[in-house]
């Protein structure tokens, strides 16, 4: 019998596939990507499930959309995650992570020989919480928070001046507040790469049983940019995070203000995407030297969801269904095993977890929607839906589908259609090419049992 | 620092989404903004109460 392969499954918080430069982004961010990119499989045109963490690792780890089953809020059956089936197949499953949707908390621990969600808030008492995972909406702070974000809509639609005013006051006041707490007791928002591979490296000390699946998730290139600048990686990126940091919380809200930061803000944030490349590179020179980066194991290399600028009037990843948002990047590689080759198909993240559990040769379970990466060529779909922070209340908000050099898609009952590499999408060509629209509306609807959902989204 | 756990708190989680900032950190403390919605709110309630006695009474009147 064929030796199984060890899989490292490595993903990056906000990885924008235009910023990288195996990509073809102007700038080198990327260097040791690009090096994988090149040796391996590199998928050009690789799409998320959702723009935003719960959307997009829903698909990741259960092969679902994110509105299947009911929504993304909690992970639960039906829906199996793939390290539930590679430890079936025999595999020793690690995990480790610094991201709050990925936690326990929302379902994400099941398969998982260790499992390990870093988190800076956690609170040091001996016994445990007594509170089980899922979600607990009814707290009384969980209420006034409700209230009070109820009044803030109510006094925005009907005396908008006073609201902003309200909200610069109030910006203005946090930010003095953040600005006492942080000198006082910092927290990081998470764990930084290097601490990330410091705990695999802990976490693989006392795992030695084989084949092994690891997977680590990076969230550098999350904001606040450039957190890893904060300390010990000199001057000039120590100053550009503490600008970014405050410019995104005092001006978040305020585009036009925010505008004026946007050249630092991608510069930071391209910085960022350098630091989880090379410690990539580190992690994989470890793992090499552990043996369990061996000839035949299965690298695959992707991100959740991209980052927008202003492009389209929101900043960061808010629920819009354009490219720099949806766009991610997605490599497989192995030493001996794989051809490498440039590939142009649309592809979905929704069918990575199948293709790995081919690789492992572990059974593929039914509620997989995806199928191997590898074969043929499918629809690509991506749903929006706005929730609350705390992932309560989905809202249908959009879906779209990436098929034949377009995407067509449905976001706020307004339907529009682009050739799938253009890269400013603000002219859409849906009554030009309605034909086309009409079709992929049409296996949309097939495809999802509740397309009507979002039609009904104002 | 090791904080492996399988069983993070509701506090803990929000805490690290507020600081990435998926819950508004100044949603908390907003009661002022409450306390005015509320006063606005309920100016707008009498308004409309009015109003509707105002017309209620002018049909009243036509059919008298």
């Amino acid at each position: 019998m064929e030796k199984k392969p060890n899989i490292i499954f490595v993903t990056f918080d906000n990885g924008r596939a235009d910023h990288l430069s195996f990509n073809g982004y102007g700038k080198k961010t990327t260097p040791f990507l690009d090096s994988l990119a090149k040796k391996g499989v590199c998928f050009k045109n690789a799409f998320s499930t959702g723009p935003g963490s719960p959307l997009s690792f829903i698909g990741i780890f259960t092969s679902t959309y994110p509105l299947d089953h009911g929504g993304y809020s909690y992970v639960d059956r039906p829906r199996v995650l793939f390290p539930e089936a590679l430890r079936e197949a025999g595999y020793t499953t690690v995990g480790v992570h610094s991201s709050p949707y990925l936690a326990d908390y929302f379902g994400y621990n099941r398969g998982w020989d260790k499992f390990l969600y870093l988190n800076y808030f956690k609170k040091n008492t001996a016994a445990a919480s007594p509170i089980s995972p899922g979600l607990r909406k009814e707290t009384a702070k969980a209420k006034v928070l409700k209230k009070t974000a109820e009044s803030h809509s109510w006094l925005k639609k009907r005396i908008p001046f006073l609201a902003v005013i309200f909200r610069i006051i109030e910006r203005t006041l946090l930010f003095v507040r953040k600005l006492i707490k942080d000198s006082l007791h910092f927290r990081p928002a998470f764990f930084i790469a290097e601490k990330i591979n410091a705990e695999v490296e802990t976490i693989l000390d006392g795992v030695t049983e084989r084949p092994l699946f690891l997977w680590v998730h990076y969230m550098d290139s999350h904001n606040p940019y450039g957190l890893f600048g904060r300390t010990g990686h000199g001057l000039v990126r120590k100053v550009k995070y503490y600008i970014c940091d405050w410019a995104g919380f005092l001006f978040g809200d305020f585009p036009p203000l925010l505008r004026i930061f946007v050249p630092l803000l991608k510069s930071t944030y391209d910085d960022s995407l350098s630091y989880v490349d090379e410690n990539i590179k580190n992690l994989l020179d470890s793992l090499k030297q552990r043996g369990i980066l061996n000839d035949n194991a299965i690298v695959v290399i992707t991100s959740d969801h991209g980052e927008v600028f202003l492009e389209h009037g929101e900043y960061g990843h808010p629920q819009m269904l354009y490219n720099p948002n949806i766009r991610i990047p997605l490599i497989f590689y192995s030493p001996n095993g794989l051809d490498a080759k440039k590939v142009e198909k649309p592809v979905s993240l929704i069918d990575v977890a199948p293709t790995i559990l081919d690789f492992a040769g572990a059974k593929k379970p039914e509620s997989f929607r995806g199928e191997n990466i590898f074969e043929g060529e499918r629809d690509v779909i991506v749903q929006a839906s706005e929730s609350e922070g705390d992932l309560t209340g989905h809202a249908f908000t959009g879906i779209a589908m990436v098929r034949g050099g377009y995407k067509f898609m449905l976001y706020k009952k307004e339907k529009s259609l682009f050739p799938v590499n253009d890269a400013e999408e603000i002219k859409s060509v849906y009554n030009e090419k309605r034909d086309i629209a009409d079709e992929m509306e049409q296996r949309l609807a097939k495809a999802i049992p509740y397309m009507d959902n979002f039609y009904q989204h104002e | 620092m090791s904080n492996s756990n399988e069983n993070s708190s509701h506090d803990e989680v929000m805490e690290q989404l507020k600081a990435l900032g998926y819950i508004d950190p100044g949603a908390g403390s907003s009661i002022w903004q409450a306390v005015l919605a509320r006063i606005f709110g309920l100016k707008n309630k009498i308004k409309s109460v009015f109003k509707k006695s105002s017309s209620t009474r002018s049909i009243e009147d036509r059919e008298d």
